[in-house]
């Protein structure tokens, strides 16, 4: 046995540098925290985690005091627990806590409500309600708030952005927000500021978050524990009793992030990060955390599009098929049926990729078809990143396009891993680089020591490849680019396809840009990015189907639907499952099941250990080989990296002016 | 950037980049580096405070905090006229409330803050060494005892006219 500690009369076996918090944990003995943050330095803030040391000591905070051989801890004695009673109280009547009534015998719920609604404008019980930290231990600890006289807040609400609400009235001063933006996304646009009773979190100048260096990755608003921060657009939707969480992968980049979404109504409401682990250990940035309510922008196409007499009109899906129909009739007996072609986004799920593939080797007699994403793969899991003295970012501007992987990279360099930056540019991680090169001719690895390297994936390595000691790897700009390489989708020039005479473009490049006769766009917002197209439909996206998706680890997911879709919006492969009968292929079915089992699985010779139904359990990692069978060209077109992320966030309510400087444009 | 910003600010920035530079990017000089500005410009000017940030590679939200954790510090310029009311035991069993409300009113600014004309600032103290006078006030170099609020207005109208 080695070195022990006594909680509660049990003795534990710990390890020198343990605080008697995770000794506790490890043990599944409770200690309530609030200031504590997981995987950041204890800051011992709040004091609500005092246990007793001895009679004759002072409580100590267990989340910031090393476990010492022969402390004998008492986690829940009378005194701690009048002390934890006193502490919470203290903080109940700091605020405008209004999940109970409060202030001393002379004041009443009324007048206290009145208070609020002078302070924030609204009344309503505060928007944590039921799932506040603090709320749930003045249940726990049974509170009576009644005693102390109530404190009135000294600064007012901050309502001036868009996205974070910030109530300086029901802050507690944890200082949780301080730790996630200085240690888990390392932005450092807030700190502590003042001091004693008029003590306040700032960002520079105490001015706010807009005019701050705040990237809006809403890390502040996952981790208060009570309703300091909240997400402004929904801030009295979030109500717990209304709202149901189903766990997702974001839509934007190829890291392919876990989320919680909440909805409501058939209404996403909120976005958090997963903490069930990898890829992103609970981490998001803007546009995963924010960017989802394009879904309910006004501008969203829900009816397929004709045009007629030189304008768009309303038609129905059967009429857009026969149109399409006919014009693939018309346009191979003209050109030849090889002038059919078609350019993707791989935003779309494996089996809607694969109807349309299956849809345009159809018509077109070949496989006309392509996306203009390099071929990318991640190698390691990002919580690895760690692990590398060297990280060498080669050509990418990772904070901007990947940036939760940035955060794995500043958490490194924290811990002192050293960051070689080879880019011409100035990136928003230049800054932490220690080593900056202009060109890759001028990095001379050392051979006895591990790199880590992470390239934008348009970037010519070949001079560091088969490197025993070097790893290299790259993310996708898009969430399902592996997937779509998967299915036999590769990167196409395209300056070919457009000049195709007849071109579906499915959420890709603008229709000015091409030169064709008949132009079907398929796309969200297809009115106002695609003005010249002749023929629009409207697809379901993301949440609204289920479906599989391969990340840029090339691990398949599979993503539940949650919630329906809009108007008579259809998702890719039930619109290519119908044009394809309509075409006289005898597909039976066009379900997620149906496609990846008995289509994409027997076209690709993928064995049953990757069944539809054995995806549910969790991701499924894709051997190595296996992208060698199907082609691989990569022809590194780059000329709309990122364009969908801008297009998706500007049509997001509050998003678009941080849109406009965080996502970089296509180069 | 040192010269631009003394140019910007109009002052002399000479004795603060001295020190900027003797002490280097060592996040420890932070206080060193705030109080030689202070030195330099009577306060601690926002551009300045940016300027350490860049300099220093210390977040910009970190500095503020440090600044407004510490009294010595002060974020604007001070007024031309510096009034020190005290609120020590003596003055305050003597009425230095009346005393303070009154310079509230007709100062129009808080505890701690310079009037919008850069004419007064409003400091209190704990004790100005001469109790027997309690209540009692110091404007600048000169002491008023015995105060009453009608009294302080006539002191803060004087001031005024000079």
């Amino acid at each position: 046995m080695g070195i022990t500690i006594k909680i509660n009369n049990e003795e534990y076996d710990f390890e020198i540098g343990e605080t008697i918090l995770e000794v506790a944990r490890r043990n599944g003995i409770y200690i309530p925290t609030l200031c504590n943050l997981e995987g950041t330095k204890p800051t011992g803030a709040c004091r609500i985690c005092i246990v007793e040391l001895g009679k004759m000591s002072a409580p100590v905070a267990s989340c910031s005091t090393p476990a010492a051989p022969g402390m004998d801890i008492q986690t829940e004695s009378p005194r701690i627990r009048k002390a934890r009673k006193t502490i919470i109280e203290l903080m109940m009547i700091s605020g405008n806590h209004n999940c109970s009534a409060i202030g001393n015998s002379k004041a009443n719920l009324t007048d206290f409500m009145q208070e609020v609604i002078e302070y924030d404008g609204s009344g309503s019980i505060c928007t944590a309600y039921g799932e506040c930290e603090l709320q749930s231990l003045a249940y726990k600890y049974m509170v009576n708030n009644r005693t102390l006289e109530r404190i009135p807040t000294n600064y007012p609400l901050e309502n001036i952005d868009p996205l974070i609400g910030r109530d300086f009235s029901r802050c507690i001063l944890c200082g949780r927000c301080v730790q996630a933006c200085t240690e888990v996304s390392v932005i450092n646009a807030i700190s502590h500021g003042y001091r004693g009773n008029v003590a306040k979190i700032v960002a520079r100048g105490d001015k706010p978050l807009p005019d701050s260096e705040c990237v809006y990755c809403g890390e502040c608003l996952q981790v208060c524990p009570v309703g300091a921060l909240y997400e402004k657009r929904s801030k009295y939707d979030q109500r717990v009793w209304d709202v149901t969480r189903e766990k997702s992968t974001c839509y934007y980049c190829g890291i392919g992030c876990r989320i919680v979404v909440s909805t409501k109504n058939n209404k996403i409401i909120k976005i958090d990060g997963s903490d069930e682990g990898e890829p992103n250990r609970g981490q998001l940035c803007f546009k995963g955390r924010f960017g989802y309510d394009f879904l309910y922008n006004d501008k969203r196409l829900t009816k397929p599009m004709i045009r007629s007499g030189g304008k768009l009109k309303e038609a129905s899906w059967e009429e857009a098929y026969n149109i399409i129909i006919d014009k693939i009739r018309e346009i191979s007996g003209k050109y030849g049926s090889e002038s059919i072609g078609c350019v993707v986004s791989p935003k779309y799920s494996n089996e809607d990729l694969f109807m349309l593939k299956k849809f345009i080797e159809k018509v077109s007699g070949k496989t006309n078809i392509g996306h203009s994403e390099p071929y990318s793969k991640f190698k390691i899991e990002y919580s690895q990143i760690g692990e590398y003295e060297k990280i060498v970012l080669i050509g990418t501007d990772i904070a901007r396009d990947n940036p939760v992987a940035a955060n794995y990279i500043k958490q490194a360099n924290l811990k002192g891993s050293e960051i070689i930056e080879i880019n011409r540019k100035k990136t928003d991680l230049s800054k932490y680089a220690e080593i900056k090169l202009k060109d890759l001719s001028e990095f001379k690895p050392d051979s006895k020591i591990n790199y880590l390297v992470i390239y934008s994936p348009e970037y010519d390595i070949s001079s560091l490849e088969g490197k025993s000691n070097i790893s290299l790897n790259s993310i996708n700009s898009e969430n399902n680019t592996a997937g779509a390489y998967m299915v036999g989708i590769a990167n196409e020039n395209f300056e070919d396809m457009k000049k195709k005479k007849m071109v579906f473009s499915v959420s890709s490049i603008p229709s000015n840009e091409f030169n064709t006769e008949f132009l079907v766009v398929i796309d969200q917002f297809g009115v106002e990015s695609f003005e010249n197209a002749d023929l629009i439909l409207p697809p379901s996206v993301w949440v609204e189907n289920e479906g599989t998706y391969v990340n840029s680890q090339h691990k398949i997911y599979r993503m539940k639907k949650i919630v329906e879709p809009p108007g008579d919006t259809k998702s890719l492969r039930a619109i290519f499952g119908e044009l394809l009968n309509l075409s006289g292929s005898g597909i039976k079915k066009s379900t997620p099941k149906y496609i990846w089992d008995e289509m994409i699985r027997k076209d690709l010779n993928l064995s049953d250990d990757i069944a539809y139904s054995k995806l549910k359990k969790g991701p499924v990692q894709i051997v190595d080989g296996f992208f060698k069978k199907i082609s691989l060209k990569s022809s590194g077109s780059k000329n709309d990296r990122f364009r969908t992320h801008k297009l998706l966030c500007n049509h997001c309510e509050g998003l678009s002016v941080i849109a406009e400087k965080r996502i970089n444009p296509g180069e | 950037m040192g010269e631009n910003l003394s140019k910007e600010l109009n002052l002399n920035i000479k004795e603060f980049k001295i020190d900027l530079l003797k002490n280097g990017s060592d996040p420890g000089a932070l206080i060193p580096l705030l109080q030689s500005a202070q030195d330099s410009y009577g306060y601690v000017p926002e551009k300045v405070i940016n300027y350490i940030s860049e300099f220093a590679e210390i977040p910009a939200a970190e500095i503020y905090g440090v600044v407004t954790f510490y009294s010595q510090f002060r974020l604007k310029p001070l007024g031309k006229y510096i009034v020190k009311v005290c609120e020590g035991t003596a003055c305050h069993v003597n009425g230095a409330k009346s005393i303070v409300d009154m310079l509230l009113n007709e100062l129009g600014i808080g505890v701690g803050e310079t009037s919008d004309d850069g004419m007064f600032s409003l400091l209190s103290v704990a004790c100005l060494g001469c109790c027997s006078l309690a209540p009692v006030m110091m404007v600048n170099e000169e002491t008023f005892g015995s105060l009453t609020p009608d009294k302080v207005r006539k002191v803060l109208k004087k001031y005024r006219q000079k």
